[in-house]
């Protein structure tokens, strides 16, 4: 009886809420514009806040995979990215997200781009000892290292949109164009395949992340990290259904938003709100706030073993290979892989490779000077 | 040249010319802050004296160009848009705070980044955007809510002009004479004359920034494409380069983006042809932490000053504009301030040092 009365209560608790969210949808307070900034805000800090808990980190997970490790940073990847998967798989079996709007499947896209870019990012990675949104991430942490990378990935991938780098880009991303019929991977695979892919990946991350012992907080922020990229998707879906003006249907992403919040605040009179702007502060805020609660707050800079010149070419790279590959390590990698983009499967597949190559470049050029440096010790004592 | 249009002759010019200064800062070691710490920690005036000689002959080439008629010097905006006075002050010790922990001016940061100093590129970066956001951005509320923009005079604003307002002359007289004046104090001391680094150095900046105005004033002169009359500056430059590189579809070339790459080229190829090119980075926490907040600080001060130390030291002083000294004052009271506190490690240090020192007179 009792029992009964608190899951109606549940039921009212949630139709109401589902009221409420209709009614931010469809008010006249905001532009739509608006609101979606203020969904990418709210979205943005979840995702900081989660994946600065979990230590997400596409580079650590490569990193580790091509030392022939399966551990804790893999694990959390690869629960990210099959929650991601799933769910966003759900969105679509609900028809919450119309396949038509979304730019990863409905306009063609660049396999070249994806090739050439997605490598370029990968290594970049590697390099700059994280992808965009980590070194986002890192810089609310405190880390000026990450702050100054970001900074001029920010630029560079501005530069290779509308700048310098531009008619590079496009002459790199001419070079093999496919349509949209090709490029939506959903209509050449048998139903529910990637549910189900989604489904087990979570698993194997869960199952072997428990037998290694692997933080369960860690585990859970994972999964809310993967959870954010369908809100993402759920959220500018809904708002783009109700909006009176055009609203892209888009989740989270790092390169092309941080480099329009840079011009909005660089540049003043032409302020263009969307979901991107909003993300890229909500995710700074989120990581600060939660790096702030469990006392990580700490100025990190580059030391003599670090190098400044790595970083820095690495973060030219990303800049400019994530604009190439239609996104980063989160855009691409886990936002478009979630949608089944083709070109964004074949950014993230180029990334593993590069960073894999890049990662074994470093470690044999570290231990060909660490022998060098024994010989000479050895030589010259 | 009847190709180019003229944006794209100013910004040619502009390049050649900042070649030179970038010439100039490497060779001649000509650099602002070095030249306060010479004299305020070593007692050595010389590079301060290269300082006031290129100024000298900055003026005279300015006003022989004005005279012989192929600039108009009243047009440029030092003389008919003045900056307030107190955004002059206030800009000028900020950047001078910012020029103390960088360790160099905006001009010198991209001579650095020339001779290969990889922590140049993070200050520049800083730099620009923080320029870039306070004339256009975010921290351009800030700017307009404190110091009101500069308005029109109706006579123009400089020392040559009111004296030549006052006796009845054209403004060319007195500015020879200011020029001649400042040479005399100049190259009175002996050491200096007899070093014909500094010397040349000194007279090649002068004519340098005459050059400018002369690029955007005679060459760049369109009647129906009117370019600005502008001459060397780095502050907002910087940030317009920056954002020339990422929107270049949609942006046009001036003649302060030239002469940002200029002086990064040139003190390349100086540093490249001595054998100082060095890939230098910078390992140290709190390093880096100086060169981000003084890269700050010199973009929101340089825009809100109106100019830099080349700027409002060379450029704006050699129209002989009123803010000019006042602008050099505060850059050096900021720079002094500056130095204090990297010393001492507290902002109220200069403060009771200067409180010290006036009670024990």
């Amino acid at each position: 009886m009792n029992r009964n009365a608190g899951l109606t209560r549940l039921g009212t608790d949630k139709i109401r809420r589902q009221v409420m969210f209709e009614a931010f949808l469809t008010s006249d307070t905001l532009t739509d514009a608006a609101k979606a900034a203020l969904g990418g805000l709210t979205i943005g800090m979840c995702f900081g806040f989660a994946a600065q808990r979990s230590d997400f980190c596409l580079r650590a997970a490569t990193v580790e995979f091509w030392s022939g490790q399966i551990a804790e940073r893999f694990l959390v990847w690869l629960l990210v990215f099959g929650t991601a998967l799933a769910s966003v798989q759900i969105l679509f079996a609900a028809g919450i997200l119309p396949a038509a709007e979304i730019r990863q499947l409905a306009n063609p896209g660049s396999l070249s781009g994806a090739v050439i870019g997605g490598s370029l990012f990968g290594a970049g990675m590697v390099l700059a000892g994280g992808c965009a949104s980590r070194l986002l991430v890192l810089s609310a942490t405190g880390n000026l290292r990450a702050l100054v990378s970001g900074l001029l990935l920010t630029v560079i991938a501005q530069a290779a949109l509308t700048g310098a780098l531009s008619p590079l880009r496009e002459m790199l991303g001419r070079l093999w164009v496919i349509g949209p019929n090709a490029r939506n991977m959903a209509l050449h695979l048998p139903a529910h395949a990637a549910l189900l892919a989604g489904l087990a990946m979570m698993g194997a991350a869960i199952l072997i992340g428990m037998r290694q012992r692997v933080a369960k907080a860690k585990l859970c922020f994972a999964a809310v990290v993967g959870l954010t990229v369908a809100m993402g998707w759920a959220f500018t879906a809904s708002l783009a259904a109700y909006a009176f003006d055009p609203v892209a249907v888009e989740s989270i992403s790092f390169t092309g938003p941080s480099a329009d919040t840079l011009m909005a605040l660089i540049n003043r009179p032409d302020l263009p709100l969307n979901f991107g702007i909003g993300l890229v502060p909500g995710v700074f805020a989120g990581s600060a706030l939660s790096a702030l609660l469990a006392g990580q707050l700490k100025v990190q800079v580059f030391s003599a073993e670090t190098g400044m010149a790595r970083y820095l070419a690495g973060a030219v790279m990303m800049g400019f290979g994530g604009m190439l590959a239609g996104g980063c390590a989160v855009g691409a990698g886990v936002t478009g892989g979630s949608v089944l983009s083709l070109t964004a499967w074949t950014a993230l597949f180029a990334m593993w490779i590069s960073a894999g190559i890049a990662h074994f470049a470093r470690s044999a050029r570290l231990r060909r000077s660490r022998c060098t440096h024994l010989i000479v010790h050895r030589v010259f004592r | 040249m009847e190709a180019l249009s003229p944006s794209s002759i100013a910004a040619l010019c502009g390049f050649i010319g900042g070649v030179l200064l970038g010439f100039c800062a490497r060779w001649g070691r000509f650099c602002t802050l070095g030249a306060i710490e010479d004299a305020s920690l070593g007692g050595d005036f010389d590079r301060l004296r290269m300082w006031g000689l290129a100024i000298a002959i900055a003026i005279a080439g300015t006003y022989g160009l004005d005279q012989a008629g192929l600039i108009q010097i009243s047009d440029s905006f030092y003389l008919y848009a003045p900056a307030t006075l107190v955004a002059t002050l206030a800009g000028g010790i900020l950047f001078g705070i910012g020029m103390a922990f960088v360790g160099t001016c905006a001009f010198g940061t991209l001579a650095r980044l020339g001779g290969g100093d990889l922590k140049s590129v993070v200050t520049f970066m800083v730099m620009g955007v923080s320029a870039y956001a306070t004339m256009s951005g975010a921290t351009s509320y800030l700017r307009v809510a404190l110091f009101p923009p500069a308005a029109p005079v109706s006579t123009s604003a400089g020392f040559a002009h009111f004296l030549g307002r006052a006796f009845g002359l054209a403004p060319h007289a007195p500015a020879y004479a200011i020029a001649l004046l400042a040479a005399l104090i100049c190259l009175k001391s002996k050491t200096f004359r007899s070093n014909v680094r500094y010397l040349t150095t000194a007279v090649l900046v002068g004519l340098t920034i005459a050059f400018g105005w002369f690029a955007t004033g005679y060459l760049a002169f369109d009647l129906f494409e009117p370019y600005p009359l502008e001459s060397f500056r780095f502050s907002a430059p910087s940030g317009e380069t920056l954002i020339y590189v990422m929107t270049m579809t949609g942006a046009r070339l001036k003649f302060g983006i030239g002469a940002v790459a200029g002086v990064a080229v040139g003190a390349a190829a100086t540093s490249l042809f001595q054998g100082y090119f060095r890939w230098e980075a910078c390992d140290d926490a709190r390093e880096l932490r100086r060169q981000i907040l003084g890269g700050l600080l010199m973009g929101f001060g340089g825009v809100t000053a109106v100019g830099c130390t080349v700027g409002q030291g060379l450029s704006a002083a050699s129209t002989l504009a009123y803010p000019a000294p006042v602008a050099l004052l505060s850059i050096f009271a900021g720079a002094w301030i500056g130095l204090h506190i990297l010393v001492h490690g507290s902002v109220l240090e200069p403060l009771k040092s200067l409180f010290s020192s006036n009670s024990s007179r």
